[in-house]
């Protein structure tokens, strides 16, 4: 009985109680039927995004007709006094933007940008967070004073300008914007796993590995991670409508690199200087982006719930 | 606290100064008038022509003797006058606001809790979660095309799309405040006072609607944990109605949490709500902000960002000693 | 003549993993004037009984068959309103622990007030004192405990405040801290819970539940969260208020020895059953329970030297799939089949001693 399987056996009794854990969380998400019908949206959102491109052929962004731009199909829902109607024969679903493009099809198109750019965020700034965190946590010291100043830092901008000034100066790219918001970002998680790290710490059983003579790095990893893991899940579902709703408002003021990209905040935008006159340019577009954060914060609140082990059962 | 007002100036200071953009540090100071001559002294005497660690320090030294700079684009008014006079209509918007999240969140929050599982729970869930996951620009476009046009054509009454007063109204209040409600409170003029009531009450609920999720869930959150509590039990055995054992023993405790998010939240408001001001055309900070950043206006957005910092630096410091207050067994 | 009567009582649990059958068929008679104590391992089901008289059982609790007849009314079947109007007035609860047990951000003058507020006939004592203060040394806490009418004296008119008056609401306060021995009442009910130490927000727990006057006090492990010294202090200060109050106690404890300093009567309980009820020096004398005769072996003995510590082999049993028959089965030295397929009834064994086993 050497020191390796001593901790091979305590890592596979921890794992059995995780896997019983996750069970009864997964049977108590299940029987709530509000986040039932929000993960059934998240799957059918990530389907789409999956599948969008070949559902509208990703060409039509450029299919640019100008004559009938702004114009709504039906002439029996009369949005405005002064809102266009499309000429005979189109079967616009939702209306046309600025281009002249069919909006239903843009807002298809747009999903899945919207969404890959939201899960790339989320992933890298919890990597890094959690990283950077669970080592100022675990280490302390001076390391921890400095890395809590600079989230003190970034923590004071609201969220918004932040991004706004990143992307001010860092140029109109889709790569650059999403750095901008990654920027913004991923201070939570660092501040998160640190107080997870600092509370997982002085609890008992970090105190008995140590004296088996587990390596930290291990220890972290493998022990305190999963036990500090779940406010993190938690964070990174609501975080993803979060980034969705920023992303979309930087474009939505004017941050875009190509007025014809098809983005939901930037077909919103498309729509400011005619709010009267196309108002389906603004509404559809933002209808999109409520419901998909709506769907991510349905199943984030309800993993919290189950989460949390004070309000449990 | 020092520290990070000193890093957030340095930061705001690098980035507005540091980058190569298309407007110069001393285009707010010069009009198309300006001759050449005076535009090379305007350089000298703010120290333009330096390197970036060297102007910082002409910056910090202008500001110790007062002077922020002046905002061209704002009629060559001192930035700390722009700010200034933009501030109140802020302030108001921040109140009113609060003032909706708390009375909508809080009740909704508690309604979830008390029922918790049931249809009331749903419904109460859906509407916060909806809180923040709506847009805010298009939850206020929304609320402009339904409250100022759709209600107009439709006939009923209709609530202003932008602005703080009717054209027709301004300036026959004097200023005492600053706050066009209270304004007109203190003038005795009901018709002005209601006429900002009706302006302020799209932007104001269009930036709660957000809060107001978080608020209840919060309140929810600790509701349910509170009524958990062994004394909730002491309580009911004492043979309390159930009325007072919610209301005197578990809100008390429940609303902590609450409190200290609700000052975290003014704070963050009173730096200028951007995206509400805008569409409303409300003149409070944020708008002018937006105006500021689109211009490369450097000492506007450095006096800014400082008293934005600050404010949420003092919000934070405050919700802490609030806490002392109202958790008794916190004791420093 | 019994002043509660437990009958037959079966209360489940409804959990993720089953249903707990916390309590099977328990049955206890509480006679007025007395203390019984009930005493058992934890888990045994003593909190259940006590909350299932209270009529404070969490949510997923539920009561499958049983009665509770407290002074001819039936417990079980009164509306949720009348409950509450009993634990204001006839049943008293002190619980272990006042840390959890008193809220934290409200002061103890203010939840002592509370209590007070709740007290319905109230007012008649009220109103003479109101108008006759000077009346105050005539008429002590103890009569009022007792519920003596406090004496009139000539030409005091009867007018009736609504509520009674804060001042009077203090006087009495500090007129039952006084009787449950607190010093300087008037500073301590102005301090929170954590500025008081472990025995004297005890003693205001206490305090809050004399002072509804209750027919019946249930105290939960009253003693369990405190120190050896305060223990005693606490058991003390109850038997001197026994005189003074016209309660009876429902002692509930998993320590023999206390029971067997405070309590008249003693009732066992073992996995959501009560094997054995008798009197405390008859049960000392003659346990009859094998569960209470392990139990009193596992007392170690001041006088005799002990080589080795008793306990009861085996483990309690699981309530969600609990052993057929008769609970103790499993660890019972003396089991029989019948022990083991069918549950035993109550047999009263003579002197008023009460065994549930098959052996008698």
């Amino acid at each position: 009985m050497g020191k390796k399987t001593d901790q091979a056996y305590l890592t596979r009794g921890e794992t059995q109680a995780r896997i019983a854990e996750l069970k009864y969380a997964l049977h108590l998400m299940r029987q709530n039927r509000l986040v039932l019908s929000g993960s059934i949206l998240v799957i059918f959102f990530i389907i789409l995004s999956a599948t969008a491109t070949t559902i509208v052929s990703p060409d039509q962004a450029f299919d640019l007709n100008f004559s009938q731009s702004y114009c709504w199909p039906s002439s029996i829902i009369s949005w405005t006094a002064l809102a266009a109607t499309c000429p005979q024969g189109s079967n616009f679903l939702l209306g046309t933007d600025g281009f002249g493009r069919d909006l239903l099809k843009m807002i298809i198109l747009a999903i899945p940008l919207d969404i890959s750019i939201a899960l790339t965020v989320v992933t890298v700034a919890t990597a890094f967070g959690v990283t950077v965190g669970s080592v100022a946590g675990w280490v302390g010291g001076k390391f921890d004073e400095i890395i809590l100043r600079i989230t003190d830092i970034f923590f004071a901008f609201p969220s918004l300008v932040l991004a706004l000034v990143f992307a001010a100066l860092f140029g109109r790219t889709i790569q650059n914007l999403t750095i901008a918001v990654l920027l913004v970002w991923w201070p939570i998680y660092v501040r998160l796993m640190r107080g997870q790290v600092l509370v997982e710490r002085e609890k008992t059983y970090v105190e008995a590995l140590k004296s088996l003579g587990v390596k930290p790095a291990r220890l972290v990893l493998l022990h305190i991670m999963p036990n500090a893991i779940y406010p993190i899940l938690v964070q990174m579902t609501l975080d993803i409508g979060g980034v969705i709703l920023t992303f979309s408002a930087l474009m939505f003021l004017g941050f875009s690199p190509d007025p014809a990209l098809p983005e939901l905040g930037n077909l919103a935008a498309d729509g400011i200087g005619h709010v009267f006159t196309a108002p389906w340019l603004i509404v559809f577009p933002g209808v999109t982006i409520l419901v998909i954060a709506l769907a991510f914060n349905l199943v984030g609140d309800g993993l919290r719930d189950v989460l949390d082990p004070r309000l449990r059962r | 606290m020092i520290l990070v007002l000193f890093g957030v100036s340095v930061i705001v200071f690098y980035l507005a100064r540091g980058f190569p953009s298309a407007f110069s540090p001393w285009a707010q100071y010069i009009t198309v008038k300006t001759k050449p001559a005076q535009i090379e002294a305007i350089i000298k005497t703010h120290g333009f022509d330096q390197p970036l660690y060297i102007q910082y320090w002409y910056w910090l030294w202008d500001v110790f003797h007062g002077d922020w700079g002046y905002s061209n684009w704002a009629n060559g008014l001192p930035t700390y006058v722009v700010f200034s006079s933009r501030f109140p209509f802020t302030v108001e918007l921040t109140i009113t606001a609060t003032i909706l999240t708390l009375a909508i969140g809080i009740p909704l929050g508690i309604v979830s809790a008390l029922r918790n599982n049931t249809a009331a729970d749903h419904a109460a869930r859906i509407v916060a979660l909806t809180g923040y996951s709506v847009p805010s620009y298009w939850f206020a476009y929304v609320l402009q095309l339904v409250f100022a046009y759709y209600f107009y054509t439709w006939g009923l009454p209709s609530l202003p799309s932008g602005g703080i007063i009717s054209q027709g109204l301004q300036g026959t209040v004097p200023t005492v405040t600053g706050l066009p409600i209270l304004d007109g409170l203190f003038a005795g003029n009901l018709g002005y006072t209601a006429d900002a009531v009706a302006h302020v009450i799209l932007p104001a609920f269009n930036l709660s609607f957000i809060s107001l999720g978080y608020l209840a869930r919060i309140v929810r959150a600790s509701m349910l944990e509170v009524l958990r509590q062994d004394y909730i039990t002491m309580a009911r055995a004492k043979g309390l109605p159930e009325r007072i054992v919610i209301y005197r023993h578990a809100l008390r405790n429940a609303l902590i949490p609450a409190m200290t998010l609700t000052g975290l939240f003014v704070a963050g408001l009173l730096g200028g709500a951007i995206i509400t001001e805008t569409v409303f055309s409300w003149p409070g900070v944020g708008y002018v902000s937006l105006i500021a950043v689109f211009q490369g206006d450097s000492n506007f957005l450095l006096l800014y960002s400082l008293i934005t910092a600050l404010i949420i630096v003092v919000a934070n410091l405050t919700v802490d000693v609030l806490y002392v207050f109202l958790d008794p067994r916190i004791k420093y | 003549m019994c002043i509660l009567d437990v009958r037959d009582l079966t209360v489940n649990f409804r959990t993720y993993r089953g249903e707990v059958k916390a309590l099977d068929r328990v049955e206890l008679r509480l006679y007025p004037h007395e203390v019984l104590a009930l005493v058992g391992e934890s888990g045994c089901g003593k909190s259940v009984t006590a909350l299932t008289i209270l009529g404070l059982l969490p949510q997923n609790a539920y009561v499958l068959s049983g009665q509770i007849i407290f002074k001819d009314v039936s417990l079980l079947t009164i509306s949720s309103d009348q409950m509450r109007r009993i634990r204001a007035d006839d049943i008293a609860a002190v619980f272990q622990d006042p840390v959890t047990f008193l809220n934290p951000v409200l002061t103890v003058g203010v939840q002592l007030e509370e209590a007070l507020s709740l007290v319905q006939d109230w007012v008649p004592y009220v109103r003479v004192r109101d108008e006759s203060s000077s009346e105050a040394s005539s008429y002590n806490i103890k009569d009022y405990l007792l519920r003596r009418n406090p004496p009139r004296t000539e030409g005091s008119e009867i007018k009736a405040p609504k509520k009674m008056s804060e001042k009077v609401t203090r006087e009495f306060s500090k007129n039952i801290l006084k009787l449950v021995q607190l010093p300087d009442p008037e500073r301590i009910l102005t301090q929170y819970p954590h500025q008081l130490s472990g025995g004297m927000r005890q003693r205001c727990m206490i305090a809050m539940a004399l002072a509804r006057r209750p027919s019946i006090i249930i105290a939960d492990e009253i003693t369990t969260a405190l120190d050896v010294t305060v223990q005693a202090q606490i058991l003390r200060l109850l038997r001197e208020l026994r005189d003074t109050i016209d309660a009876s106690t429902l002692l509930i404890t998993h320590d023999l020895s206390i029971a067997a300093e405070a309590a008249d009567r003693i009732a066992v309980m073992y996995a959501g059953n009560v094997v054995e009820i008798a009197t405390t020096t008859e049960l000392f004398r003659n346990p009859l329970h094998p569960y209470t005769q392990l139990l009193m072996k596992c007392i170690p003995d001041v006088r005799r030297p002990v080589i080795r510590l008793e306990s009861i082999a085996g483990s309690v049993p699981d309530l969600i799939d609990p052993p057929s028959g008769c609970r103790f089965h499993p660890r019972c030295p003396f089991a029989t089949d019948a022990c083991r397929s069918t549950k035993p009834i109550i047999k009263d064994v003579g002197s008023d001693h009460l065994v549930h086993c098959h052996l008698f």
